[in-house]
């Protein structure tokens, strides 16, 4: 695989299915070796595009090369770099671990002694070696996943694309799916990987991509995103006091610049009309002059969960304006307007 | 390593993969194992009658009975949801994925349905010889009919098989009991075979044939059987194929050769035999043949990729001219079956012009071009405009229901010159020509034939205006071929 172009690169595809328009123009690119978010609602395109790149459905228009090789005209080429873990997958009954790991195996080329250590290696990564005699469609959510991951990695891949590898699991297997794919990501692999739980994401992704009705909307890191939906005038502080959290909204109903955002069981969340820090202090200040017995009081952080609902609201409204994009070649026509 | 993996020694490298896996999950399957118990039972059951004096032809009948029905409907049934259950659980994409082609999915699935049927056949075997131990059984006849049993069970699951790939579960079934009613024939066959009389003559006939003659026919069966197992998978693996590939010209050639055979063939007969309804014995599989080819290539969706056109487009002019017989879609396939419907005529021509030493008008060739005509209807009336499959069925099944409700409505009301209004459709022409009065029924006939030709000519203007995707397609496929440098292609 040619390393000085990127692993990935999506240019204006766009397929619709009947009238409803799934990808509408959208285009980016993957360095090799980065771990990827890619970020949208249901029905924003996401498992369309990914399904596109994995050669399983083709672009009614626009280009997507995987390792170099264009995902129409050389599709086995690409499926050769490439390891797919769709959202949801039904496992083959009757059919133990080690024997659904042996079909796949002997399907990718393997034989002999080779394939079995394949599967050795495979099932060694992802800990399924204890169920190898295991039915394969009677494991928990998160066996399944890993079952799932283990068959992508048969034939090692370069590239991954994991659609909601997440989806259903409990923390436990959620740990330990994200630990399998921090491993994959230091061994040099370009994970693309779509998710719901943004705030992991932030943390395993270089970058993210966020899509909405078929369109990219914003390709950047996690803080660029956070950032880019903050409104400019605006900070969020969580006070918590002794005694009855009513005195603190009694007291905040009158104060001049201040909004409750949600009251809390020991306080509240407030919403003060400043991003000065010495307005900040001096609220604290008065608070405390006006005999409130202030226990906590701290600037929130933004949650990316937030800034991703606040910018849908702004693209609905028209006025979400895109961050300078941060970590990744910025290909995407959205950004650039 | 943790622990050391179980090698698995149950099946060869030398195996296909997906023969492995069907044959790992087939034979445990609940289904497989107790239909072949039950199956066991009863015929054990069946024998043990014997020994209490039970009439032999009533055994011999249920004995047959219950192995055709093993052997006809409940091994090929598991076929039935195959595909479909693979797409609506996601692991037909795993399997695209491997790179494995669409037709060796079918193949690999029929190998291992079609070899557990072949289990089941072959456990007949001592109960065949244990009932000639008993008497009042003839061997060889029991054995001919067994292998025909076997050879349909594989023609039966392979049309299940590719027609699992469509969604709609009604349509699926409709179509298995079409496949049920093509087996009809096979079933009395056998029937024939194993308890009439006169089936002694015709084995007696059979051996003393030519020794070519024997391997004629014989040969001429096993090949028909191949090439029908093999265009019912090569059909269902183009409906799960990527749609930038390409999994109709190679069928299309080869159904182009097998026709072109049997139409010679039908041809010799015809002319070089006294008796040129000999011919009708190489007419009638071309006339089954050529409605499944036309179903098929008529229901093809048009390419949307230049990679589906690449291998004939890079021929030059000749090879773009033969793209329009060859390229998939149901554009060609208009051409296509034009071509096929024309080679299938050409033996009942031949048979109407020696008529003259036999009793045959031109009816039954006017009966047959209507026939045929009939497949280019869906052309025309699209009811369903996403799913060109399901249309051209629903289509025909319409004309069905309107040429019986037309047929009851004259015949109840007394009012036969009302069968004429049915040539308007080819179908309906041929339930109207039922009503009508004899002495007119030659000349609607020739309306009817008349008016079935326009939708021929209809579907040929359709598909020549739906051409020029064929030749933007085309274009790109050069500029592709021209783009593409060895060095680009290669991997680093």
């Amino acid at each position: 695989m040619d390393r000085s172009q990127p692993a990935v690169v999506v240019e204006d595809i766009h397929r619709s299915f009947g009238s409803l328009k799934a990808v509408d123009g959208v285009s980016f690119s993957i360095d090799h070796g980065r771990v990827v978010g890619f970020v949208g609602a249901n029905g924003a395109g996401k498992t369309t595009t990914m399904r596109i790149m994995a050669t399983l459905d083709s672009p009614g228009s626009g280009r997507v090369c995987i390792g170099g090789h264009n995902v129409v005209h050389h599709p086995a080429k690409v499926r050769r770099l490439l390891g797919w873990m769709p959202d949801s997958f039904g496992t083959y009954e009757h059919m133990t671990v080690l024997e659904y790991l042996d079909f796949y195996a002997r399907a990718l080329g393997f034989k002999g002694a080779d394939r079995l250590r394949r599967i050795q290696e495979v099932m060694d990564f992802t800990d399924l070696t204890p169920l190898a005699d295991r039915m394969s469609n009677k494991m928990s959510k998160g066996q399944t996943q890993r079952l799932c991951l283990g068959r992508a990695l048969l034939h090692d891949p370069q590239i991954l694309i994991l659609d909601e590898p997440a989806a259903g699991l409990d923390p436990k297997a959620r740990v330990e799916l994200k630990n399998l794919i921090r491993i994959l990501a230091q061994e040099g692999k370009t994970i693309l990987i779509s998710s719901h739980i943004l705030s992991e994401l932030g943390e395993m992704c270089d970058s993210l991509l966020f899509i909405d009705k078929g369109r990219i909307v914003h390709h950047g890191d996690a803080e660029s995103m956070v950032r880019g939906t903050e409104t400019a005038d605006e900070t969020l502080v969580h006070v918590q006091i002794a005694g009855e959290p009513v005195r603190l909204i009694e007291w905040a109903l009158t104060a001049p610049m201040i909004k409750i955002e949600e009251e809390t069981k020991r306080g509240a969340r407030l919403r003060i009309q400043s991003v000065d820090e010495a307005t900040l202090a001096g609220v604290l200040r008065r608070m405390i002059q006006d005999g409130l017995p202030v226990l906590d009081y701290h600037r929130e952080e933004r949650r990316l969960e937030d800034a991703f609902i606040d910018m849908l609201g702004q693209i609905d409204k028209n006025t979400f304006k895109a961050p300078p994009p941060g970590g990744v070649l910025p290909k995407n026509t959205e950004d650039a307007k | 390593m943790n622990t050391t993996l179980p090698m698995l020694h149950d099946f060869s490298d030398r195996f296909s993969p997906i023969v492995v896996k069907e044959l790992r999950q087939g034979l445990r399957t609940r289904f497989f194992t107790s239909s072949l118990i039950l199956f066991h039972t009863i015929i054990i059951l069946l024998l043990v009658t014997v020994t209490f004096d039970a009439p032999v032809e009533m055994v011999n009948g249920i004995f047959w009975g219950v192995a055709g029905f093993m052997l006809l409907v409940v091994m090929p049934l598991r076929g039935f949801s195959a595909l479909h259950t693979e797409a609506t659980d996601g692991t037909l994409d795993m399997l695209t994925l491997t790179s494995i082609a669409s037709f060796r999915i079918l193949y690999g699935k029929w190998v291992a349905l079609y070899s557990q049927a072949l289990l089941v056949a072959g456990s007949i075997l001592p109960y065949m010889v244990a009932r000639y131990f008993f008497g009042g059984v003839e061997i060889l006849r029991e054995i001919v009919a067994l292998v025909m049993l076997a050879l349909g069970s594989g023609v039966i699951t392979a049309a299940l098989l590719a027609f699992s790939s469509q969604a709609p579960v009604l349509l699926r079934i409709f179509l298995a009991l079409c496949v049920g009613a093509g087996a009809v024939p096979l079933g009395f066959f056998t029937a024939f075979l194993v308890s009439a009389s006169q089936a002694d003559s015709l084995v007696r006939e059979f051996f003393a044939l030519d020794h070519w003659e024997q391997f004629s026919i014989v040969g001429g069966i096993l090949a028909l059987v191949v090439y029908v197992v093999y265009y019912f998978l090569a059909l269902g693996a183009s409906r799960i194929a990527p749609p930038s590939e390409n999994h109709s010209t190679l069928k299309r050639l080869i159904a182009l050769a097998v026709h072109g055979a049997l139409m010679v063939t039908g041809l010799l007969l015809c002319f070089l035999n006294s008796q040129p309804e000999v011919a009708m014995w190489a007419y009638i599989p071309l006339m089954v043949l050529t409605l499944i080819v036309c179903m098929d290539v008529l229901t093809e969706e048009m390419p949307r990729y230049s990679t589906a056109l690449e291998v004939l487009a890079r021929h030059g002019r000749f090879g773009r001219l033969a793209g329009r017989l060859l390229y998939p879609g149901w554009a060609s396939g208009v051409v296509f079956s034009a071509v096929l419907c024309v080679m299938a005529l050409s033996i009942m021509a031949g048979i109407t012009w020696r008529s003259s030493s036999w009793d045959w008008d031109d009816g039954p060739s006017l009966y047959m071009v209507c026939m045929f005509l009939a497949v280019f209807v869906p052309v025309i009336v699209r009811l369903n405009r996403t799913n060109t499959f399901v249309n051209w069925w629903v289509v025909q099944l319409c004309s069905v229901i309107l040429g019986i409700m037309m047929t009851m409505f004259c015949l109840s009301m007394n009012a036969r010159d009302l069968g004429v209004l049915g040539m308007f459709t080819p179908i309906t022409a041929l339930f109207g020509l039922n009503c009508v009065n004899y002495s007119s029924r030659q000349d609607i006939l020739h309306l009817s034939c008349i008016f079935s030709t326009m939708w021929l000519i209809a579907a040929m203007v359709r598909a020549a205006t739906s051409f020029s995707t064929y030749t933007t397609l085309e274009h790109e496929a050069l500029d592709q071929a021209r783009q593409v440098t060895p060095r680009a292609n290669d991997p680093a």
